[in-house]
């Protein structure tokens, strides 16, 4: 499946959900998922545009050329 | 506790009238002892894409949220680098669901070169924001019927720039700032961008200026510590000034002593 990650164009093999994709992505690791440490509060996606709320993300399918924005805290000021 | 440093906005009771930004520092330790001796009311945060790795990495971020949860100082984030309200909305949204918090400072630019800020544009976000339920303080020029509509329009607060962001120059309009105060006596008024010095600063106060914020004054000091803090009295003084009454300014002397009952007098 080809995916814009952060404007980059990337291949993945055998990902359908966001949570998996996260986990590829090392943004949330196997042994979170498996004891049910998800969602993580250090991370903000956007999917085309949208926000998808951390509770979603198992449940959310990514689509061939999805835009995936993945945002996390910066000083700023 | 409330003390003269406590100011109240959208019913939330902020403890500081000096905001501190969070960038620019020498490094995140320089970054969290400023916020501990500038004790500021909010601090500002942004947020970017990053990588997994990126994310773990983040010592600021870290610093931030400890000094967040000691201090009882609350979070703002900004949606700085925006140029459109869509832009600027969806950043706020993201902002919301990463920090947890109805706080933003709205920031829509319209001129790169000097970053200020596009006030239609501005508008329309604040419109919608507040809608969504957002505390939106907006990054704004001096412009007294901008500042008038986004009140109108529900922000609980207005953040006129003293000077261009990042330029140290003070308060370049005063007249304007002046005005401002005077036409929008019960509004919350804050100096965002452009205060270089402490007296900069304590001259906003001295207007009768609600709050300043700034990040690079302290930030870019050789000792950023001890600018925090001299910030942080400057502030404070200046507040206390407003809340006295200064003295008439008067165009000829007038002896403070007593001439009644000085000797020698005319006796030459």
């Amino acid at each position: 499946m080809n995916l814009a990650i952060n404007g980059e164009h990337k291949t993945f093999d055998n990902i359908q959900t966001l949570q998996q994709l996260l986990v590829v992505l090392e943004y949330v690791t196997e042994t979170d998922v498996m004891n049910g440490n998800t969602p993580v509060s250090n991370i903000v996606v956007a999917l085309n545009q949208a926000i998808v709320p951390a509770s979603q993300y198992a449940d959310t399918m990514l689509n061939e050329n999805d835009q995936l924005d993945i945002l996390g805290a910066i000083t700023g000021g | 506790m409330t003390t003269e440093n406590t100011i109240h906005i959208a019913d939330e009771k902020i403890n500081g009238r000096l905001w501190l930004g969070t960038s620019l520092y020498p490094s995140p330790e320089v970054m969290r002892d400023s916020l501990v001796a500038g004790q500021p009311g909010f601090v500002t945060v942004s947020l970017r894409r990053q990588t997994a790795q990126q994310v773990a990495d983040n010592g600021h971020w870290h610093y931030v949220q400890t000094y967040i949860e000691q201090s009882g100082c609350k979070i703002l984030p900004n949606t700085a680098g925006c140029h459109s309200a869509d832009e600027a909305i969806l950043l706020a949204q993201m902002a919301r669901e990463l920090f947890k918090t109805d706080w933003i400072k709205l920031e829509v630019i319209g001129d790169d070169y000097t970053l200020q800020p596009h006030t239609t544009q501005l508008v329309k976000a604040a419109e919608t924001l507040v809608q969504q339920g957002f505390n939106v303080l907006p990054y704004c020029t001096d412009d007294l019927v901008l500042c008038k509509e986004l009140l109108a329009v529900g922000c609980p607060a207005v953040m006129p720039w003293g000077a261009p962001i990042g330029t140290g120059k003070g308060l370049l309009n005063r007249h304007q700032l002046t005005t401002l105060r005077e036409r929008l006596a019960d509004a919350v008024l804050i100096i965002d961008a452009g205060l270089g010095k402490p007296s900069q600063a304590m001259d906003a106060m001295e207007l009768g200026f609600d709050a300043v914020l700034l990040n690079t004054a302290v930030a870019k000091a050789h000792d950023p510590v001890l600018m925090a803090k001299a910030f942080h009295e400057a502030v404070n003084a200046g507040r206390m000034a407003y809340r006295a009454g200064m003295m008439q300014e008067r165009q000829t002397a007038s002896a403070s002593t007593p001439t009644l009952g000085m000797p020698f007098w005319h006796q030459s």
